[in-house]
């Protein structure tokens, strides 16, 4: 999606500066590693401002949001007050567990700089895009994010359908455009996988966990964990939602099927079960991709590609020599 | 010529490539229906605008020609816009999409080469300040015809057309090795056959209106 263009640059030149290191260390004694010394510290000098890159910034304009980057991980805004006491609240929450894979492979073609600007940038491009749905990041765990949906401002409808657009537009990053780059530089397949979960009020508690400033305000919930548990049921690039997800996305239904339909194996029907209070809990996959495009932000174009539906603005001007080629094969006729 | 095929196959295939419609089924006229947003980008994918469009399909399915109204009135009700009152687009001249229907249409085609462009030459006019479309256009009604007959058939002349018409009808077609019935000297096989074959596959209403269009101009036309 071209939302994702500035990212796809920076880990095309932290890829471009890796290769001319190589060439040139073997050819010229002692000027090995310049470039790519001139590549990281152009990441690092840009990589931590605490603003989106242009391209995605278009998707926030276009989704009429303003982005807060004054959150701080483990102390989520609604909850923060919390930190600071030995008090536990109860608040429905989604919780949201994304899992990228693969990318250990990175090392065995790139320095490790390299593989610090591609796996950073990654992740800052899904920290911009769930932010810019509503999340709240939670944590950041290696090659893994763990994202909350919802607050007191918002109702479980609402951070549901938040939480599923910010999934599926990362994940055809990932699939789709990320791994056409991947595949231009002979580079093995990086995947994520993704687990969301609603836990309602009965089921959440709010609390800190952990020891002074070695603590975080967390929820402590069988559906945490489940999201948790159920990312690592999900397929390449796959998502995977619990019941109580979809009982909030009544509009999605058809987008569902439970997870023992894919692997044709029954117990993979329900993630969670307490057969004595005949509790059962399924798991399905979502099928985001027909579900994004069906979302009014985005447009499919002739190639079946994924497009930000932009409007236009004095910066992005439509560009008529770029429609004509579509357009000349329309030669109209009224004869009514 | 495509074989009979059932429409729910190919209408599967058309939502997937335009995911914003959704199929409707008219038990009452045994038809299905296509309705929804169709987002129109350009070649470079960059979006430009939506259209809220109603694609028709007639029960004869594939051997049709489906029909195609504009619902979100974004293009003005106006001839040279090539919509009627009621929003229905002419997409192109009657005896492409006639011999096209002849063949039998594969939906997803049928949007991809027929609506889509259209929907995206309106757009080229919005924005060109020349007022003009991204390519030629036919003249309105008859004169269109007369021009479809100029520029695709190579049938310039009205003799020539009505002959041609006539020998359709009565299916008294030239031998492929004959001297074309044009005059030009040439074998019909390089000169006319292409057009005799199109004529060939139009039902015989239209090229009957044709030949009476053609007959009732005047003799200096």
């Amino acid at each position: 999606m071209n939302i994702y263009d500035d990212y796809l640059k920076r880990i095309k030149s932290a890829i471009a500066a890796d290769e001319q290191t190589e060439i040139l260390s073997k050819s010229i004694d002692g000027i090995e590693g310049r470039a790519l010394e001139e590549s990281f510290r152009n990441f690092t000098g840009e990589a931590h401002e605490e603003k989106l890159l242009p391209s995605i910034q278009d998707l926030a304009q276009e989704l009429g949001v303003e982005l807060n980057f004054d959150q701080q991980l483990g102390l989520h805004p609604d909850f923060a007050h919390l930190k600071d006491s030995d008090r536990a609240e109860k608040h429905y929450i989604v919780s949201m567990f994304v899992d990228i894979k693969g990318s250990t492979n990175l090392f065995k073609k790139y320095t490790p700089e390299t593989v610090y600007i591609i796996n950073s940038t990654i992740q800052q491009a899904a920290i911009h895009t769930y932010l810019i749905f509503g999340g709240y990041i939670h944590r950041l765990q290696g090659d893994g994010l763990f994202i909350y949906y919802g607050g007191k401002e918002l109702s479980e409808k609402e951070a549901v359908h938040r939480a599923l657009r910010g999934a599926s537009v990362f994940s055809y990053f990932v699939k789709f455009d990320l791994q056409n780059l991947f595949d231009a530089q002979g580079i093995e397949k990086i995947y994520i996988r993704t687990g969301i979960d609603l836990g309602y009020e009965r089921d959440v508690i709010w609390a800190k966990a952990g020891i002074g400033e070695i603590s975080e305000v967390t929820t402590c919930s069988l559906h945490t964990s489940l999201a948790s548990k159920m990312q690592s049921s999900a397929n390449s690039n796959g998502i995977v939602i619990g019941d109580y997800v979809k009982d909030n996305a009544e509009a999605y239904h058809n987008f569902l099927s439970p997870v023992c339909h894919r692997t044709e194996k029954d117990q993979d029907r329900y993630i969670f079960e307490i057969p004595e209070k005949k509790f059962r809990y399924t798991q399905y996959d979502f099928h985001w991709l027909p579900f994004l495009k069906k979302q009014d932000f985005i447009a499919t174009d002739l190639n079946g590609n994924l497009r930000l539906k932009r409007k236009v603005t004095n910066t992005t001007p439509r560009i008529l020599k770029n429609m004509a080629p579509i357009a000349e094969r329309n030669k109209p006729y009224f004869g009514f | 010529m495509r074989r009979k095929v059932s429409p729910e196959k190919d209408i599967a295939e058309a939502l997937g490539q335009f995911p914003k419609l959704s199929k409707h089924f008219d038990s009452s006229t045994n038809t299905w229906l296509l309705a929804g947003d169709l987002d129109i980008c350009d070649s470079q994918g960059e979006y430009w605008n939506t259209f809220n469009i109603l694609i028709l399909i007639p029960n004869t399915y594939p051997y049709c020609v489906p029909q195609v109204i504009e619902k979100s009135t974004l293009i003005p009700r106006d001839t040279n816009r090539h919509i009627s009152e009621e929003g229905i687009c002419c997409l192109d001249m009657d005896h492409k999409l006639l011999h096209m229907a002849s063949r039998g249409i594969r939906l997803v085609d049928f949007i991809v080469e027929k609506v889509y462009p259209f929907f995206a030459n309106q757009l080229y006019y919005d924005e060109n300040k020349e007022k003009k479309y991204a390519g030629e256009e036919y003249e309105h009604h008859f004169a269109g015809v007369r021009q479809f007959y100029a520029e695709d058939l190579n049938i310039a002349d009205v003799h020539l057309a009505v002959k041609v018409i006539e020998m359709v009808l009565a299916n008294s077609i030239p031998g492929r090795n004959d001297r074309c019935i044009c005059e030009s000297g040439q074998k019909f096989k390089w000169c006319h056959a292409e057009a005799f074959a199109l004529l060939k596959t139009l039902p015989t209403d239209r090229l009957k209106k044709d030949l009476y269009s053609f007959k009732d101009l005047p003799p200096s036309s």
